[in-house]
Order: structure tokens, then sequence, then C-alpha cells
């Protein structure tokens, strides 16, 4: 390529309204959920949203998989600025290379569906394979590797617990090959234990696909264990962005250093309460 | 679960009055003794989820219940004000509260007891109040409901007060709203406010800041640990966040498939873990500062450590 840096994801001055009418029609209420925000991931990095609730994230993320249109402002996959994109564009150049994979794993399945069904389903939409015996292939392999197997096909989503089911919202996510996955508090809903299961195998995912992570979480603790980069948002502003370890070490502003100091640490020698 | 004492209950209340330090080591606001709780899985199938545990709270103290989804620590937890369905429900053991058996009460005394000297506050807070009533009738109803014949100011009063502890900026103003334009922050401090509204000796709170944002869960740890440091009031933290714990509490019990399975001051607790699924749930959360691991260590990994030492407790207490 020309530019020896492409980024694979680059969003430039996103802006977000949302219009709220009360019941006479002239009293119209914006609101800014998202206010100039840019940022860039780079090709296998994990870059990491953090901010409080109502600060954006959730909304950055609709955007980027287009699931809704900025007020302004553009999104641009691997050079490839898809903000204007048609349904049928979106479809054929960047539902397969973005993927997501929301918070609560119950509500993000179809419950009449069988696993072996949704995944069947999302590649049938993304062309992946070219028979139903490839496809199940396919979607029994990557079953296999997010640590459940092929007795899980034909099995439904209540008969899961959280942890397996966040497993085969990956699953769902990865067989159609997406370049970029964006892990919407993914890990959030998780006992701590399942957890850190889960952010083992995304990390050894990321290795073995060759994977970006856009991952929005509000729990820090987490940020430091997967993210390169960190970007915090507050109140649809992106307030401050850095390395991981920049960002933890010097925050330069007072909001992240309060977002830090409100963790509670497992030690009690350290009195986080007092005063 | 047999033994009567209706007889010295009364007797055994009249220390409450007592200042509580010196009695807290005589006599446990709380105890629960080889509490087991079974539900009703078929026609004469019955599941055993809280395989006798043991753990007293003293007056004035905190006690924290860790442990993953399924070991029982809600569960047992609602066992205290009995808030299980009796006809699918077996319980055994003995849970005494200010030296009364709670399986000895009548339903009335019940009805007392919980939201009296007992205080319960949900994970969720929306589906705790009412959406169709304002917060100010919800408040004033608790009080009604416990302090028959006050008038109305006094019970205004108790209502303002109570939010105010919660940590309420501006309680007359809440009073007069309704739960969906609150944020999930202001609330839990609603509930907590109920909660506090008759002046419980104890209070329960089951994954209180779970579902809030890390800033206002801070705040809201700061208003738990208040309400013990100043109105001396005993709390029972529910919590699968080893941090939240290490902050908040005197003494830690860690749940594991329905048994306590290790029961420690916090300090020592967290300094040096006994049993190896402690070990391995310290592990797990990833740690704010010192060197960052490669990856986590889970309980899977040490499961067959965790499994000895389960089995070897359940054959001590069989």
């Amino acid at each position: 390529m020309a530019t020896q840096h492409r980024p694979i994801l680059q969003v430039n001055n996103l802006c977000k309204d949302y219009v709220t009418r009360g019941f006479s029609h002239n009293a119209a209420n914006i609101f800014h959920a998202l206010k100039n925000v840019s940022f860039e991931v780079d090709h296998r990095q994990t870059y990491a949203l953090v901010g409080e609730s109502g600060s954006g994230k959730s909304t950055t993320a609709k955007i980027i998989s287009a699931l809704e249109k900025p007020t302004s402002g553009t999104v641009v996959f691997d050079g490839d600025n898809y903000t204007d994109d048609s349904p049928r564009q979106l479809r054929r150049d960047i539902r397969g290379n973005i993927q997501m994979v929301f918070q609560d794993p119950f509500s993000s399945l179809n419950p009449r569906k069988s696993i072996a069904g949704a995944l069947l389903e999302a590649m049938e939409i993304q062309n992946v394979g070219n028979t139903k015996r490839e496809r199940l292939d396919a979607a029994e392999s990557m079953l296999e590797r997010v640590g459940l197997g092929s007795w899980a096909l034909n099995r439904y989503p209540y008969q899961f617990s959280g942890g397996q089911l966040q497993r085969i919202n990956i699953a769902r996510a990865l067989v159609v090959e997406p370049k970029l996955l964006i892990l919407d508090e993914s890990v959030s809903a998780l006992d701590v234990s399942v957890q850190a299961q889960v952010l083992n195998l995304l990390q050894d995912l990321k290795e073995e696909f060759a994977l970006s992570y856009l991952f929005i979480t509000h729990d820090l603790s987490v940020v430091r264990f997967i993210a390169d980069r960190v970007g915090v948002l507050r109140k649809g502003t992106l307030v401050e962005e850095g390395t991981v370890g920049e960002v933890f070490a010097n925050p330069r502003t007072d909001y992240t250093r309060n977002l830090l100091d409100s963790i509670p640490l497992p030690d009690p020698s350290r009195h986080q309460l007092a005063g | 679960m047999s033994q009567v004492n209706d007889l010295s209950a009364p007797l055994d209340t009249q220390d409450d009055t007592q200042d509580g330090t010196q009695d807290a080591q005589a006599q446990p606001l709380l105890s629960v003794d080889g509490l087991t709780v079974s539900f009703k899985a078929g026609r004469k199938d019955w599941i055993t989820v809280v395989k006798g545990i043991d753990y007293t709270v003293g007056r004035g103290e905190v006690l924290g219940i860790v442990g993953e989804s399924g070991c029982g620590k809600s569960v047992s937890s609602f066992s205290i004000l009995r808030l299980h369905n009796e006809r699918t429900t077996k319980y055994g053991g003995s849970i005494r509260f200010a030296g009364r058996n709670v399986f000895d009460m009548s339903n009335r005394e019940l009805l007392d007891l919980r939201g009296g000297d007992i205080g319960f506050i949900f994970q969720n807070p929306m589906s705790s109040l009412n959406p169709l009533m304002t917060v100010g009738s919800q408040l004033r109803e608790t009080v009604r409901a416990h302090r028959r014949g006050l008038g109305k100011d006094e019970i205004e009063q108790r209502c303002l007060s109570a939010l105010r502890k919660a940590g309420a900026d501006t309680p007359e103003e809440w009073m007069g709203k309704y739960p969906y334009q609150f944020s999930g922050g202001q609330l839990q401090r609603v509930v907590i406010g109920m909660a506090l509204i008759n002046e419980p000796k104890l209070l329960i709170a089951d994954e209180p800041t779970t579902a809030l944002d890390v800033t206002i869960q801070m705040q809201l740890l700061k208003v738990l640990r208040h309400l013990r440091d100043e109105l001396g009031m005993s709390i029972i933290l529910i919590s699968h966040d080893m941090g939240v714990v290490a902050q908040t509490c005197d003494r830690v019990a860690v749940m594991y498939r329905g048994r306590i399975v290790e029961t420690a001051s916090a300090a020592r607790l967290f300094s040096d873990p006994q049993h190896p699924y402690t070990k391995a749930l310290l592990s797990a959360t990833p740690p704010l500062d010192g060197p960052e691991p490669k990856r986590l260590k889970t309980v899977a990994d040490s499961m067959a450590e965790i499994e000895a030492a389960y089995r070897e407790q359940e054959h001590k207490e069989a």
C-alpha cells in the first residue's frame, strides 16, 4: 500500500444527536450523545473504550457496526469509508468483516433456534462455505475452538450457562471470518473465574485468527489485562487517549484518575472508603 | 429446628439496648448453625442447595459472603428472612436472630422482622420498587406497616432522614418522584433508605452495587460503611467482587457449592488465603497494579485441588 501505516478502523469526528420531542412539536430536545469522537484501531490491536453508563460507548459501537448512522463524521474500515453505504453494500463489504458480541449472552441468541441454526444462518448470509456440510464442519470446529464441541450443535440456548453462551456468541461472530470484533461489555455479566476463562480465550483467538478488537467496558481492571490502547469517554467526549501503560500510570484528566481510584482493590490494607 | 425457645426470647432481645461492643463476642446478633436449604425438584425429589453452613454476625460487624453464581450465597441469605416459597422449600438447622430462631416464628412475627429489625437490599433496585407509586408513598407505607400510630409529620420526618442517611442530596424532591425518574445509583439509594427506615439492627445487601458504575459503587460502599460506623448497624454484604468485599467487610466467608469453605478476617483472607478455591478466585481477578499476567488463572485450572479440599470437608461434616 502507499502508506506504511493504515489502521483497520478509523473513526473521524463522530457526532451523534438524538432528538426527543415532547407532546408539543415545537419543544425539541437535542441530546448530544457523541461529540467529535476520533480514534484509530490498528491491525491486531485491542482498543478499549471505557466510560460510565451514558457516556456514549454503545452508541459508538452501534455506529461502527453500521446499526446506526452518525449525525456527522465518518467511519473508515481498512481504507473504505462506509458511513453512507447502502444496506446492500454494507452487507457485502462490512457486516462480514465487523462482528459484534453483546453484554447479555441470553438475549443475543434466538431462544427458538438451535446453536447449529444460529451459526449456519450467519454463514449463509455471509456466503461462507459452499455446502451445508462444509458449514456444519466449520461451525463444529469453531465451537471446539471456543471450548465447546459438536455436542452443543443441536442444543438450544436455555441449555447453557452464561459463560458457555458467551463462548457460543463469540463462535457465532467468528464463523463468518471477521477482521474486527466489537465486544460490547461482553464479559461484564460473567463471574470472575468464567470471565477469566473468556478473557484468556479472547487473547488466544486474537493471535490465531489475526483479529483486532474494539473492547467496550466500564471495568478498568479488565482493560489493563486485555487492551493495548485505551480511550476514555465522558458524556460523549473522548477526554483521554493513549496506551494502557501511559493512561494507567499517568492519567492526564481528573476524570480518569477518579475512575481509576474508584475500582475497589482486593487489598483491605488500602483503605479506599476512608474520608 | 425442633428447639422451642419462645419463652426466653423476650429476655434476650432486651440486651439490644445495651452497648453492643462488649457482648458482640458473648452473643452475636445473628448466628446461623448447620443451615441446609433444599428445593423441591419433582414429586419426591429435593435438591439440597445449601449444605450445612455456620456463621455469625456480631453487632456492628460487616460480614462479606463471596462466591460465584449458584454457590448458594443468595439462597442462604434469603433464608434468614424465610423469603423462599415455604411449600417448595425445606430448611434444616437454625438461624437465630437476637436469640430467636426464625424457623420457630409465626407469619405475623416474620412480617414484623422483614423490613423492621432486618432490612434487605436486592441487586436490581428497579424491580424492588413499584413503578406506579411515588418513592414517597412507598417509603411512608414501609413506616406505617411497622410503626402504627405515628403522626403524619413524624412519618414524613422518618422518610426524609432515612433518605438523607442513604446519601440523597434533595430528599424532599425525591419523595414526590416516580422510580423511572431516577438513575440506577439514585434508585439504589432509595432502596437503601427504605431498608433503613425502621432502624434495622441487621442490613442484608445482596449484590447492592453490581449493576452500578464504579464511581457510584464507591459512593454507595461509603454509605454502607458510614451506617456501620455511625449507627452501629450489622451488615451482611453478598458479592462476587473480591475488591468490594476487601474494602467493605470486617470478616469474609467464601462459599462454594453450598458450603462455606473458608471464613477469615478480611485482612487475613486477602493476605493469606487458605483454601484453594479462595486462592483461585483471587488470582482470577485481573490485577490493577504490579506485573501484568499473560494469562489469567481460572478456577478450572485448580479444580482437582479445590474438589479434593471440598470432599475432605464434606467427609468431615458427614
